[in-house]
């Protein structure tokens, strides 16, 4: 499998900081003694390949989100580095370049879904204009061609198309999640960002939306990355995971090996406790 | 084609400060083509070799010397995640004791999935999923089932399906015909010898003295090496 995405310590401490976060947490919490920091990612390295679907688990306040957001470039990292080897940024660490031209970057190379569609849509504007509204982002203006992209979009995330001007706070949570993963994947970005998408959703409409966003992944053949604390979102729809505790990565394996044969005491924990 | 020494596997279990011991040197050779066979009682740990190999267990320790296509010579045991997925993508198939599939996917799309994953187009996915199944026996009405609403000897076959049908150089299996009537099993045991003469490589865990009969190459017997400590 080709190498996509290279990520390298990353750590992210919120608050001042001091030369001790790091080694100071990670034992007992993720408050540093001396300087009150938190500290939610640390240290945090791993590889994503092309077409591999990678879970990210972890209890709550285990840093998983802040490791996301860091990944989409949101947020700006204390320390780290991250490669992605896709033309024309090949060799270029993304952490390191401008705020502007991150932004761009990020529409181009990840999609992201959040647990919480207010954070992933813009609820004063129709469902349509939000899925269109990345396109236009990136540079499309042909009105035709938008409209088509919007259209399929909507069929294949089986919304209904004649809802397509409505605000998406008229939607139900699961047309919601699945407006967002329109957004998400409306220009074929290589990376999909999932952040516990499906935790809000009654677990009928969960099991709907999951098998149809695997569907998709398929035959995009996009990369992903899959956060949760949902073992059987996790189960469902990643081959290797890395199990978070305190901003640590604990452990990491195959998705089946880190289920059936966790060897980290923390991923015993949680994976015995919830089976 | 496999060399597997002195293979041994303890669990762990740090919260209930305990260590169980299952495995203890298991060694055996299994040239190309060939089938072993893993015979001994309840709890001796047939099964753990079997998912020790496939990685779904992280031996404790031992090494597993396996020729890939991919890569040549590989020990199983100490492959990175990703390189072992990539192997089990391509070249090892694996039917579990029991039947792990996906909700909402139609029999006919479990058993083509795994061929998705190797980039088969889907429609061709499809059909040769459906040559796999008629050939064991799942008629073409159940293919739009849900496979857990099968019955226990439907959904071992389609558990049998899925690991064959990208022919994989290695298969694993764990109990193939424990829950098949006689006429299913006739339609495994050839389906399996078929793919024998294809020079495909097997590990079989089974009691079945007719499978063993007609498939075996090689038997190891496997003690009850469960000590608790
Ligand atoms: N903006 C912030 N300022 C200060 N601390 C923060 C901030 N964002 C997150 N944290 C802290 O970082 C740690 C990790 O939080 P994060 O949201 O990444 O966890 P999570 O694993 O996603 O949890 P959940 O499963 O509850 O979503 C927590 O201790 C949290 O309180
Ligand atoms: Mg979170
Ligand atoms: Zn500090």
């Amino acid at each position: 499998m080709e190498l996509l995405l290279k990520v390298e310590s990353l750590t992210k401490v919120f608050g001042r900081g001091c030369e001790q976060c790091l080694s100071l947490t990670g034992k007992d919490g993720n408050r540093c003694p001396i300087c009150g920091s938190i500290v939610a990612c640390a240290d945090v390295s791993f590889e994503l390949h092309r077409g591999e679907w990678l879970g990210i688990l972890g209890e709550s306040g285990s840093g998983k989100s802040t490791l996301l957001r860091l990944l989409n470039l949101e947020l700006e990292p204390t320390k780290g580095r991250m490669l992605v080897n896709l033309e024309p940024y090949t060799g270029l660490d993304l952490l390191s370049i401008s705020p502007y031209s991150r932004r761009l970057i990020r529409q181009e190379l990840f999609g992201i879904v959040y647990q919480n569609p207010i954070h992933g849509l813009r609820m004063e504007v129709s469902a349509g204009g939000n899925v269109a509204e990345r396109l236009i982002l990136m540079g499309e203006r042909r009105v035709e061609k938008i409209r088509e992209r919007v259209l399929a979009l909507f069929r294949r995330l089986e919304l209904p198309e004649d809802r397509m001007d409505e605000l998406p706070s008229s939607f139900s949570g699961g047309m919601q999640q699945r407006l967002q993963i329109a957004k998400a994947i409306v220009n074929n970005p290589p990376i999909l960002l999932l952040d516990e998408f499906t935790t809000g959703l009654d677990p009928s409409v969960q099991a709907g939306v999951l098998e149809l966003l695997k569907e998709i992944m398929f035959e995009l053949g996009i990369s992903a990355i899959v956060v949760s604390h949902d073992i059987g979102v996790i189960n469902f729809m990643t081959h290797r995971v890395l199990v978070m505790n305190r901003g640590r990565v604990v452990e990491h394996g195959l998705t089946d090996q880190i289920l059936e044969d966790p060897q980290d005491p923390y991923t015993q924990t949680l994976v015995h406790s919830k089976l | 084609m496999l060399k597997v020494r002195s293979l041994s596997k303890d669990f762990k279990l740090h919260n209930a400060g305990k260590e169980v011991c299952v495995l203890r040197d298991v060694s055996f050779e299994l040239p190309q083509g060939k089938t072993l066979f893993l015979l001994g009682p309840n709890g001796s740990g047939k099964s753990t070799v079997l998912k020790c190999l496939y990685g779904t267990y992280k031996p404790t320790g031992g090494s597993a010397l396996y020729r890939s296509s991919l890569w040549g010579e590989v020990d199983l045991f100490r492959l990175q995640s990703v390189q072992m997925h990539q192997i089990r993508l391509k070249e090892i198939g694996y039917a579990s004791q029991f039947l792990q599939v996906l909700p909402r996917l139609s029999t006919l799309q479990a058993v083509a999935e795994p061929l998705l994953y190797l980039g088969v187009d889907k429609k061709k996915a499809l059909s040769m999923a459906e040559g796999v199944l008629l050939k064991l026996g799942i008629e073409r009405e159940l293919f739009d089932q849900y496979p857990r609403l099968l019955s226990g000897g439907q959904q071992q076959r389609v558990n049998i399906a899925r690991a064959i049908v990208k022919s994989p150089r290695l298969l694993l299996l764990d109990e193939p015909t424990a829950s098949l009537d006689e006429h299913s099993k006739k339609l495994v045991i050839e389906t399996l010898q078929e793919l024998k003469c294809r020079e495909m490589t097997m590990v079989v865990v089974s009691h079945d003295r007719e499978l063993i009969d007609v498939l075996s190459d090689l038997e190891l017997r496997m003690g009850d090496g469960h000590v608790d400590f």
